[in-house]
């Protein structure tokens, strides 16, 4: 798998759901010491996730870097570009949530199992 | 050679035997039979009318939500699935379940029950997707069964009812009769971009 053919990217969970950034949106990755700091569900407007380790994420954003807490692990993958799909169109007509733009079938990844791929400089999707 | 074929018990070896003459032919029937011209003559047209009838019929799959038939154009559905694990998307309207991966390929999966707006039936075995192409747009469809795929004339078709509720009146395109019932049939196309622009 050549680089030109991959993606790197940083997972996260939200609650039972698999989240992940291209890791060139990530600037880095520090420890979660304010909870004043927005989640990833409070800006996606996602339901309200059981407690558990967090971790603070520094994220390029439109206007400008953006901290948000996300749910541990976070971890760096590298996929192939065939694991990545963009929207099914009928989805991206009508889909509500921000910054969400392909979805991703890992590797070994149990059936019933996806990984929602975000982007929060991406096009027509601001937070 | 007789022998070989077996035709008769009897070997006929030429040269040996005098000739016997064999059972008499049955008399011919009141009704003379055809000319080999006029079978092969026969046949050959068989096969233009079995061409014509198929360029006038079309394929339909009738499928069911709730106690409701409803059948979709053959050409607008590409597979029939047995349900496989729905991935859910969060930030989907109620009506799109989620998506699904058929061999590589993620496809939505809209709720025909909700698009519809007619009750769905219980989650059973018979449970079903289909994967409808219209338009260049593509999705899955949920419905709670597959009734049976058959070939319709197009004056089997009649014009829908005038009294169909909600949001059926746009979506429907006629009625048919199945198995004495009424059968609403749809186009994949009305449906996608009714569901693309907000239905």
């Amino acid at each position: 798998m050549s680089p030109q053919d991959a993606l790197d990217l940083v997972l996260f969970r939200w609650g039972t759901l698999e989240l992940a950034l291209p890791r060139d949106r990530v600037q880095a990755l520090e420890a979660d010491r304010d909870p004043r700091w927005p989640s990833i569900g409070d800006l996606l407007g996602l339901p309200a996730a059981a407690p558990g380790l967090m971790r603070l994420l520094l994220v390029a954003g439109l206007g400008g870097p953006l901290r948000i807490r996300v749910q541990e692990p976070v971890t760096r993958v590298r996929l192939p570009a065939a694991a990545i799909h963009p929207l099914p169109p009928l989805l991206a007509a009508r889909l509500r949530l921000p910054w969400v733009r392909a979805l991703a079938h890992r590797p070994g990844q149990g059936p019933g199992v996806l990984t929602v791929i975000l982007d929060p400089v991406g096009p027509g999707t601001p937070c | 050679m007789g022998a070989d074929t077996g035709d008769t018990g009897s070997a006929v070896q030429a040269g040996s035997v005098a000739y016997q003459p064999g059972p008499t032919l049955p008399a011919d029937p009141p009704t003379p039979a055809a000319t080999l011209d006029a079978i092969l003559d026969q046949r050959t047209h068989e096969g233009e009318a079995g061409v014509a009838v198929a360029a006038v019929t079309a394929q339909w799959v009738v499928f069911c939500i709730g106690e409701r038939p409803f059948a979709l154009p053959g050409r607008q559905v590409l597979e029939i699935l047995q349900t496989p694990p729905i991935h859910f998307v969060p930030g989907c309207p109620p009506a799109l379940e989620g998506v699904i991966e058929v061999r590589g390929t993620i496809w939505s999966v809209l709720r025909l029950d909700a698009l519809l707006e007619t009750a769905p039936g219980p989650v059973t075995r018979r449970n079903a997707i289909l994967l409808g192409r219209a338009a260049a747009m593509q999705s899955g469809l949920r419905v709670d069964g597959v009734d049976d795929v058959l070939e319709l004339a197009p004056d089997a078709i009649l014009a829908p009812p005038a009294d169909l509720p909600g949001r059926l009146p746009g979506l429907v395109t006629g009625v048919f009769q199945h198995r004495a019932r009424a059968v609403l049939a749809l186009d994949l196309e009305r449906l996608f971009t009714a569901w693309r622009d907000g239905l």
